[in-house]
């Protein structure tokens, strides 16, 4: 802990204005990321995930407005120049995207887009940079590297493309990887293929790893540390055990139940979150959770909970004071 | 009859599948295009024509632009060494249709390869950068296109006289717009996909983005409207010139030979209907060409 993280984000916040409205899509999110660890962050959709790695990269929406301060390295990545940002994007920072689908472009050849940070950020020639790439592929595992480099991303499979996509984000040892849901658009068998290969990246390179995911099962597979948003906010954060089994946010009790257990009774009913997110542009004054919350006190409805140690780094936004989680009691 | 065509697509399509090294996109269209058999005959009777453009002018013993007195106006014959006949101050007509085949091909490409490559540039980055400089550049477009088009002719030729290569400038000027507008709009669409933004996260600067990444998909629909841009500019050099503004004798353009024959109509047709025919002709393979590519290069046919 004493030693300096390797990044840090302080009071992120990133508002859209669109036709008059403001959209706050995150909101004084903090977080710190230790060299070699894994952070999830877990939320729905539209709870700030992804528009949060966005505004980290320089990367929001130009109608977007993004205050706070993310330090990498020591140094603020928040309104740092273009050039500046074009250095750190893929050669320190990769990322690595939802949908391998259209994450690639169509009309390149694998090899030129696996290889293209290289020539950027590297400077290296095609040879060198080529042979680069396929060893990188190799480390991805994918089979006969060499002929996958001149075919085109229609003739890889969904699973060869996520694999080939993170091939991309990792060839210049960034020391962080971003995975924006990288598994959300493959099959049950490519996600367990792919969650171990992220587990083995992090071992053989120690890249800290930033995934972003609403999928309780990966986070429990890979993560150190996960932060639990919801409508732009913050409400839980812990290591993975905290979260799994001393959870202390409704909101992150409800997102647990509302996965299919194998050990529940046949005929059980799945619990679902009752009603909707919030309107993003319009927040209620209190927690956000509130109005779909089970454990609702009357001061819910009217002041924010704040973030509030309960004990180590184990943190949660919630007036309710009670232990949630697996074992605990609940109403019905 | 089907049967075969049905066999010969399965043998595509197996090959396709073991092919043992990638194939672009490109290179299925252009199986695809061998398929297709009216784009092959339009673009075999293309080339023909071409060569013929090329080679005929260099072997004929006639050129351009002696007069021959004593055979005005002959007719076509098969004897004699006039097959087209020869025009009415009894030049070759054969040797003078194929200059004007030269000369309105290489308007047709050089003008329409002009506007592509000032439309392409010119769409692709207001439609990448976007905001108040994608409404500059577009009002830009919007100016030009209110300039009326005839008039700005006519003072080009005042100002520079009159040749060839005003042609080019003019026709160029005026045909990107379109190409432009055409550009912005898919860039618009595709600015967002996530591959773009992949780049952007990979550290892939601005003009990097748009040449390596948004034009190779821009290409289909640009070789599509490209190969339809062809016929229209040689349609338009015929037009110019036929008003008297464009090429200028004794050398000639299709253009030219259809407006000289059209004043000799009721006494000599074929001065007419031959260099007519293959203004039809080449505008109509231009077309068929284009047309087939525009299937072959569409993704949903797949």
């Amino acid at each position: 802990m004493a030693q300096a993280p390797l990044l840090a984000a302080r009071d992120v916040s990133v508002a859209f204005s669109t036709r008059g409205r403001v959209v706050h899509a995150v909101s004084n999110v903090s977080f710190e990321l230790a060299a070699g660890k894994v952070l999830a962050i877990v939320g729905e959709s539209g709870s700030g995930k992804s528009q949060m790695l966005l505004a980290m990269l320089g990367l929001t929406a130009r109608n977007g407005k993004v205050t706070g301060s993310v330090l990498f390295k020591g140094a603020e990545l928040l309104g740092a120049p273009e050039e500046r940002l074009n250095e750190i994007r893929g050669q320190q920072i990769g990322m690595v995207f939802q949908d391998p689908m259209t994450a690639l472009n169509p009309y390149l050849p694998v090899g030129l887009q696996v290889t293209e940070p290289l020539l950027i950020h590297k400077r290296m020639d095609r040879a060198t940079a080529d042979k680069r790439a396929v060893e990188m592929l190799k480390a991805v595992h994918i089979s006969e590297p060499e002929r996958r480099m001149r075919q085109y991303p229609h003739q890889l499979s969904g699973g060869m493309r996520q694999r080939v996509a993170i091939a991309m984000a990792l060839i210049c040892d960034p020391q962080i990887l971003i995975a924006d849901e990288p598994t959300t658009a493959l099959d049950v068998t490519v996600q367990a293929q792919v969650l171990t290969l992220l587990r083995e990246i992090r071992e053989r390179f120690g890249t800290s790893v930033i995934l972003v995911t609403h999928d309780l099962g990966v986070i429990a597979e890979l993560a150190d540390r996960v932060n639990v948003m919801y409508a732009g906010k913050v409400v839980e954060e812990g290591t993975a055990e905290d979260i799994f089994y001393r959870c202390r946010h409704p909101y992150t009790e409800a997102l647990q139940r509302s996965v299919p257990q194998l050990s529940e009774a046949r005929g059980a009913r799945l619990v679902a979150i009752a009603g909707n997110p919030p309107d993003l542009s319009a927040l209620p004054p209190g927690c956000s959770f509130a109005p779909r919350c089970f454990y609702r006190l009357e001061k819910c409805d009217k002041s924010v909970p704040p973030l509030e140690s309960v004990g180590g780094i184990h943190a949660k936004a919630c007036f309710y004071e009670v232990q949630l989680g697996r074992e605990a009691v609940t109403p019905a | 009859m089907s049967g075969s065509v049905v066999g010969k697509l399965d043998a595509a399509i197996v090959e396709h599948l073991s092919a043992p090294r990638g194939r672009s996109l490109w290179q299925d269209a252009f199986l695809r295009l061998r398929h297709n058999r009216a784009a092959m005959v339009a673009g075999t009777v293309l080339g023909t024509i071409v060569l013929a453009a090329l080679i005929v002018p260099l072997i004929s013993s006639y050129n351009y632009y002696t007069p021959q007195w004593a055979l005005l106006d002959t007719a076509p014959t098969l004897h004699g060494g006039h097959i087209f006949g020869t025009d009415d101050l009894g030049r070759d007509l054969l040797v003078r249709v194929m200059w004007g085949c030269r000369i309105s091909l290489m308007i047709g490409i050089v003008a329409s390869l002009v506007s592509v490559i000032i439309g392409v540039t010119w769409g692709a980055v207001a439609g990448y950068v976007g905001g108040s400089i994608d409404s500059l550049m577009m009002r830009v477009v919007d100016i030009l296109y209110a300039v009326p088009f005839i008039p700005f002719v006519i003072v080009l030729v005042v100002l520079f006289g009159r040749n060839i290569f005003l042609m080019f400038v003019a026709i160029g000027v005026v045909s990107w717009l379109d190409i432009a507008r055409i550009v912005r709009g898919q860039t618009l669409s595709l600015r967002n996909k996530e591959f773009i933004e992949a780049a952007r996260a990979a550290g892939v600067r601005g003009p990097s983005i748009v040449f390596r990444h948004l034009v190779p998909n821009l290409l289909g629909i640009v070789i599509i409207y490209a190969t339809l841009t062809v016929p229209s500019v040689i349609l338009f050099e015929a037009f110019l010139s036929f008003l008297g503004l464009g090429v200028q004798a004794p050398m000639t353009s299709l253009g030219v030979l259809v407006s000289d024959g059209a004043g000799e109509l009721q006494s000599y047709p074929y001065l007419l209907l031959i260099p007519a025919a293959f203004l039809a002709l080449i505008v109509y393979c231009l077309n068929f060409l284009g047309d087939g590519l525009c299937e072959a290069l569409d993704p949903k046919d797949r």
